[in-house]
């Protein structure tokens, strides 16, 4: 078991440093950053500054084993012109973005799963089509463009603004983008719990539930529901892995001051900190919800935990 | 009339339908059948008869693509409601109570066995405080050598024997009148089998219970059984108490099925010949996990075998005992870690290039699974024929050649241009031993290569594979845990147990005479075995 | 005592406002402006925060010493006093301005000439590692900026330049306030900056909004809106639903081809204004290590390329009439030295453009051309017609979009994207002189692109030394006829900005990407 625990500790260790180093490789790669970072038609001696300023003037394996030496002591940068740390640039952006994807995750748990049960118990049916006919077309539907159409009528057929109220967020002000992001992983979701329910439903051990006398609601919601639920804790840990960098485009589109914003604007601007942070901070959270899918599973599965 | 107040179930004239389109429209017709109190009836029959089918009409569990079109079920005098209707919950572990096969997965997987057992007596109405107790009570009952822990165990953690006494205690935990099984015993080991056989007719006694035996295999019916029914293709051919039918089958097909169960060594003798291949001491090691949580398991110990050019040598063993390890390292599917394995005098570890394939082609191998083991995009013709490609044969020659294996493997050489799943079980493995064949092997080693067939087709296929061997002359590696098979088909046999042999010889002298422990208690458990005498 | 006063005034003057102007935006509730922006600069320093983004607010925060008339002019071609009240050319180099009396900071401090002699000086803009080292090139040439009085400031330039009070309406003319700057850091000040403008800044994330409300005490009187919320709205869609719901007041950046639907959608209306920036390319007249024996070094080349394209039918298909293809260095923003009349050197004419290419030795290799991916609206569809217009001729080039600027100055390249900005000294030193002279990236950059002839060198001197209008001119023109002669680069046309705005908001910006919502603008 410790064994266990440990390869999966060292794994995660493993991952963040990749990430670490591949951000810091591209990120110089694509481009001279301090050219890019001044303006279009700014001196050399501004180029210069920024350039001394981000350290990109000294060797590569320099900048590359002193970042690295930063990060072992906790210190992630600044962003180059505000002088904020690039941690509390994203810790300031950070609660936007948890709570529309809190939001949307919930939305596609919940409306996601529902229908994927009713799809699974009216199996063939019209019902059990018409779930998996909107599970295809929510999954499918590119979430920039589904987003721009709620906006769009919403303002133009109802004189409403459904994007985002700037720094301020709130629970109505969530609902659209939130909408708009859980639409494809509610797609996802009723899917897979129909597939997964299904599947379990024809189990011999419910058809033996059956046969001891189980009745039958007692044989959906205390056989066949939680280990049908036992796959979907994979997607629910790729759906929490993905909170920060999943909204990218929604909060794009919407404009909600979330980390996706503050990251496409720091590429935009070559803002390394700020961008190595972010990519950083991404990373670590795949990397925990996979861990902590990895160590659910020990505790929901009882036939995990002898191996 | 009849006195059928005695009765505790009663068929008369069931006729169950199938879906259209199936090969035949009725899933059983004209099933009558009685069980009196405190007797087993045993319903006998291959796969496809219709046996399963009766015993989930009997607890209202028939799936609704099977209709029951005709005829009465009778539990203690009363008509059973509706299939799946909700007042069969009334029945269900009161009156009746239903065993699998496959007693692992017919448990929830993530709830203690405990949890499992008890929550039959709270959908019953037995009140909180009772049913721990009950359970306990119960679990002794089975005899699970420690009922405390077997409650608080997860399904996985039980082996294919423990799971079953605890799918029979939660069957009889209400005292039910019938109890229905359904091939309780196929998956399991022989040892294991017995046991749970001696469980079941002592439990019958102590809780004054009728069963519903369902199984295809003659031994267990002559263990357990009171009264007998036959059945194929959905009809009863036969029935009577088990002692008239075995002694004196009236059917045809009933004394096909007997004599295909037969325990008989007398086909065989030893041929002196030259040695083809031979292991020495060889071990095998499997290393599990990854850096942190490596752990070893001996899958093969010291395992020395002699085969000589044209004989069969039998590997019979329990599941886990390494007789597919044995295979794969006879095959240099896997290197052994001690030990050499000489083919035709030369170690195959050192075998490289043009003489490991050579090797390759003259060392073939059947498996278990005919299903799995074809491409199903492959034609027959170009699966048999895809070996002699490799090996450097010309397309034209290879597919005279396959043409060839069909007809001698049973197969019309029209079979060629269909797709393996257009065949039924028995058929692919002709299929499969005629790949093999194909490659005019000196050796074959045939992996529970019968295993998943019916006992029918077994005996069919085991007569190809002497026929075969005879007009074709290679020599034989037949792993199974079926004594029957083994007996039938080998000239020498080796008995493993974990992974190490305990006993070895000629397989007449090992079969009549057994001396380890093992081989004796292995056939003492064979269902139908007595000192030594068939049936 | 000095409070009722104050109380008393403002009564009056509310009165009065009443009676004098009953339909003015006093008179009603002030509204709060929300103003959907693409991006907002990551500091609100002025100097440091040069950039369209920043400079959408600066004005609004911060006062110039001096602005341009925009609001009668929409080319501001008129100084005007605004902190400065007044200001002479006390010698050939020494400038002395005098203060308005009684300006505030938004922390209630009063603007004095230390604060201005701070905001030009030494340690801020031109030292050798300055605090805002963008304010640099505005500040080229100035020796000292010396507090000479309690409002009167001097500044000293090393060479004569007549035209210097006109630097003072760029961002090297916003006064900051000495004593907080100083307290609390640049970085700081960026993040909470004061200045004596007419909104205060109340909350600014560079990743989210920035919100400022009406300075009661601005100098001038009260803004006419109560305050503005500059809100980041990345998508233009999303602005364009913002504006349409009522939600916001004003958007920027309507891309070229929505302008027609937006323009139709009700109560919206759309401003495009042509700005004093010039989207052109420059020609890579070098040879270098990546790209030798370059074609391009033969003027004859670059005049062929020049006369091969038909830019007036091209600005014409893609922006109508919001804008016009200039002749080299003769723009509207110049006062005096813009001569409608004057007409580009080498323009459309496929003949000539024949002949210019027969007296060389290209041969059709192929010329790579670096364009920044969406940078300049139309640039990358207008490229495309001139790349097909080259191709006619026998003249092979090749569009290369890159992502950022960093990338597009990588060589090898023979054709760089680049704009020109006017904006600078209300003549034409900046862009010609300095843009194109012996201290501009054009020539010391590493993507530097051309060595300046002797000639041009030596006229240029001349412009930069002269000091009456007359002999300025001449040597501006001489300077331009130079330019025109070796072709080192080509333009393209105006840049233009487009606002859409709730119709019933009085405002307009002028011919400039800077918005500000002070009374002048906002009626």
């Amino acid at each position: 078991m410790t064994g266990f625990i440990l390869s999966k500790l060292l794994r995660a260790f493993i991952t963040l440093l990749l990430t670490v180093s591949l951000v810091f490789i591209f990120i110089r790669f694509s481009g001279d950053p301090a050219a890019a970072m001044a303006p279009p038609d700014a001196p050399q001696e501004v180029i210069d500054y920024y350039a001394e300023k981000l350290g990109l003037d000294k060797p590569l394996w320099v900048q590359y084993t002193s970042y690295l030496a930063q990060i072992v002591k906790g210190d992630f940068g600044y962003s180059v012109d505000s002088g904020r740390s690039s941690v509390s640039l994203f810790l300031d952006r950070l609660p936007a973005t948890l709570y529309l994807g809190g939001f949307s995750l919930l939305i596609a748990l919940t409306v996601g799963i529902s229908l994927g049960t009713v799809a699974a118990l009216n199996r063939g049916n019209f019902l059990d089509r018409g779930v998996m006919a909107f599970s295809v077309f929510a999954f499918a539907m590119p979430n920039f463009l589904f987003g721009l159409a709620v906006i769009l009528i919403g303002a133009l057929g109802f004189q409403t603004y459904l994007g985002g109220q700037g720094a301020s967020i709130s629970w109505v002000g969530v609902l659209p983008p939130a909408l708009t992001l859980g639409l494809a992983s509610t797609g996802s979701y009723a899917r897979f719990s129909r597939s997964s329910l299904l599947e379990t439903i024809n189990k011999p051990f419910l058809l033996a539930a059956e046969a001891r006398g189980i009745p039958r609601t007692r044989r959906l919601f205390f056989h066949a529901m939680p280990n049908a639920a036992i796959p979907l804790v994979t997607l629910i840990g790729l759906s929490l892995g993905g909170l920060i960098a999943g909204s990218v485009v929604t909060e794009q589109v919407f404009a909600w001051p979330g980390v996706g914003q503050l990251l496409v604007r720091s590429v935009a601007t070559r803002d390394i900190a700020t961008v190595q942070f972010i990519v950083l901070a991404i990373a670590g959270t795949m990397v925990v919800a996979n861990l902590l899918v990895d160590f659910l599973y020990l505790i929901i599965d009882p036939r995990i935990r002898v191996q | 009339m009849k006195n059928t107040n005695a009765a505790i179930l009663e068929l008369s004239n069931v006729g169950i339908g199938l879906p259209l389109g199936a090969d035949r429209q009725w899933a059983v017709r004209d099933i009558s059948l009685t069980i009196l109190p405190q007797q087993t009836l045993c319903l006998v029959g291959e796969s496809g008869s219709g046996k399963s089918v009766i015993a989930q009409a009997i607890m209202g569990i028939l799936p609704a693509a099977l209709p029951l079109k005709e005829g009465t079920i009778k539990l203690l005098g009363k008509s059973i409601p509706k299939q799946r209707s909700p007042s069969f919950n009334l029945l269900r572990s009161v009156k009746m109570g239903m065993v699998f096969q496959d007693a692992v997965a017919s448990l929830n997987p993530i709830k203690k066995v405990g949890h499992q057992l008890e929550e039959i007596l709270l959908v019953h109405g037995i009140s909180r405080k009772e049913r721990k107790p009950r359970v306990l009570k119960m679990l002794s009952a089975v005899l699970l050598p420690n009922p405390e822990s077997a409650y608080r165990s997860y399904p996985h953690e039980m082996s294919g024997g423990q799971a079953q006494r605890i799918v029979i205690a939660g069957a009889l935990l209400l005292n039910p009148s019938l109890l229905v099984a359904d091939e309780p015993t196929t998956a399991l080991d022989v040892t294991t089998q017995a046991e749970i056989l001696e469980l079941i007719t002592k439990l019958k006694v102590e809780f004054n219970t009728s069963v519903l035996f369902i199984t295809h295999d003659f031994g267990v019916v002559s263990e357990i059984g009171d009264q007998i029914a036959v059945m194929k293709d959905g009809k009863i051919l036969e029935q009577g108490s088990v002692k008239n039918v075995l002694k004196n089958p009236q059917n045809e097909y009933t004394q096909r099925l007997l004599k295909a169960a037969n325990l008989d060594t007398s086909k065989k003798k030893l041929k002196e010949t030259e040695e083809i291949l031979k292991a020495d001491n060889i071990s095998l090691t499997y290393k599990k996990g990854f850096f942190f949580n490596q752990t070893k398991f001996k899958a093969v110990q010291k395992v020395s075998l002699s085969l000589t050019a044209g004989s069969t040598l039998a590997v019979v063993g329990e599941s886990g005992s390494g007789k597919s390890s044995l295979a794969k390292c006879l095959l240099r599917l896997e290197n052994t870690n001690a030990g050499k394995i000489y083919y035709r005098g030369k170690d195959i570890a050192d075998l490289k290039g043009a003489h490991l394939r050579n090797f390759r082609s003259k060392v073939q191998v059947v498996l278990q699974d005919p299903f799995g083991a074809l491409d199903p995009r492959f034609k027959i013709i170009d699966a048999i024929a895809e070996g002699p490609i490799i090996h450097g044969s010309s397309w034209d020659e290879a597919n005279s050649r396959a043409i060839e294996m069909l007809s001698l493997v049973g197969l019309t050489p029209q079979s060629a241009e269909r797709y393996p799943q257009e065949f039924s079980g028995g058929q692919r493995q002709r299929i499969c031993i005629a790949r093999a064949l194909i490659m005019r092997p000196e050796v074959l080693i045939a992996d529970e290569a019968v295993s998943a067939l019916d006992v029918s087709i077994q005996v069919k296929i085991l007569d190809l594979f002497e026929d075969l061997q005879k007009r074709l002359g290679f020599a034989m590696v037949f792993i199974t845990h079926d004594l029957h098979v083994a007996a039938a088909i080998s000239d020498s046999v080796i008995v493993m147990k974990d992974g190490q042999v305990v006993e070895s010889g000629p397989t007449s002298s090992v079969f009549k005479n057994p001396q380890a422990k093992y081989t004796k208690m292995l056939l003492s458990s064979a269902p139908g075995y007595q000192g030594g005498e068939a049936l | 005592m000095k409070s009722n006063v104050r109380i008393l005034l403002a009564t009056v003057l509310a009165f009065g406002t009443i009676f004098m102007s009953p339909i003015s935006l006093s008179a009603k509730e002030r509204p709060d402006l929300v103003i959907a922006v693409d991006n907002l600069w990551k500091t609100m320093d002025p100097v440091i925060g040069i950039s369209t983004t920043g400079a959408r607010v600066h004005s609004n925060v911060f006062d110039t010493l001096i602005r341009r008339n925009r609001w009668e002019d929409p080319d501001g071609n008129k100084l005007v006093p605004w902190l400065a009240t007044s200001w002479e050319r006390t010698t050939p180099t020494i400038w002395t301005f005098h203060l308005r009396e009684g300006v505030k900071f938004h922390d209630g401090h009063v603007m004095d000439a230390e604060d201005v002699a701070f905001s030009i000086s030494e340690e801020r803009l031109w030292a050798k590692k300055p605090m805002a080292p963008r304010g640099k090139r505005y500040a080229a040439g100035i020796v000292r900026s010396e507090a000479t009085g309690p409002l009167t400031v001097e500044i000293e330039t090393a060479t004569p330049d007549p035209s210097f009070a006109y630097r003072l309406v760029t961002p090297l003319g916003f006064v900051l306030p000495k004593h907080y700057y100083n307290e609390v850091g640049t970085d700081a000040f960026g993040q909470k900056p004061i200045g004596t403008g007419p909104y205060k800044i109340v909350s600014f994330d560079s990743a989210a909004e920035l919100v400022a409300i009406a300075f009661d005490d601005y100098w001038k009187g009260p803004a006419p809106a109560a305050s503005l919320t500059y809100r980041i709205v990345p998508e233009f869609s999303t602005r364009y639903a913002g504006l349409a719901a009522g939600e916001f007041d004003v958007i920027v950046s309507i891309p070229a081809d929505q302008v027609a639907s937006v323009s139709g959608t009700a109560g919206i209306k759309v401003m495009e204004k042509s700005i004093e920036n010039y989207p052109m390319f420059a020609f890579n007249t070098l040879d270098t290590e990546e790209t030798p024996n370059n074609p391009l070094k033969d003027v004859n080349l670059r005049k062929a390329m020049v006369t091969a394209i038909d830019r007036d039918g091209i600005v014409k298909a893609l922006w109508g009439d919001a804008t016009y293809v200039p002749a080299p260095f003769n723009f509207p923003e110049y006062g005096d030295y813009y001569d409608p009349n004057r007409k580009a050197v080498y323009t459309y004419d496929p003949k000539r453009a024949a002949e210019f290419l027969s007296k060389t030795n290209y041969d059709g290799e192929e010329l790579i051309w670096h364009i920044t991916r969406g940078f300049y609206p139309n640039y990358e569809v207008a490229a495309e017609f001139m790349v097909e217009q080259w191709r006619e001729i026998g003249i092979n080039v090749r569009m290369m979009i890159v992502d950022n600027f960093g990338l597009a100055y990588k060589r090898p390249f023979h054709m760089l994207n680049m704009s020109m900005s006017s904006e600078f000294s209300g003549d034409p030193y900046r862009p010609l002189w300095l843009d194109w002279g012996p201290f501009s990236s054009r020539t010391r950059a590493k993507h530097k692109t051309w060595i300046p002839s002797d000639k041009f060198l030596e006229i240029g001197e001349r412009f930069a030394a002269a000091q009456d209008f007359s002999s300025r001119n001449a040597a501006y023109l001489d300077l331009v006829a130079e330019w025109e002669d070796i072709t080192p680069g080509m333009y393209l046309w105006r840049n233009v900005v487009s606002y859409g705005v709730r119709e019933d908001l009085n405002w307009d910006p002028g011919n400039s990407a800077v918005t500000i919502f002070d009374s002048m603008y906002l009626k």
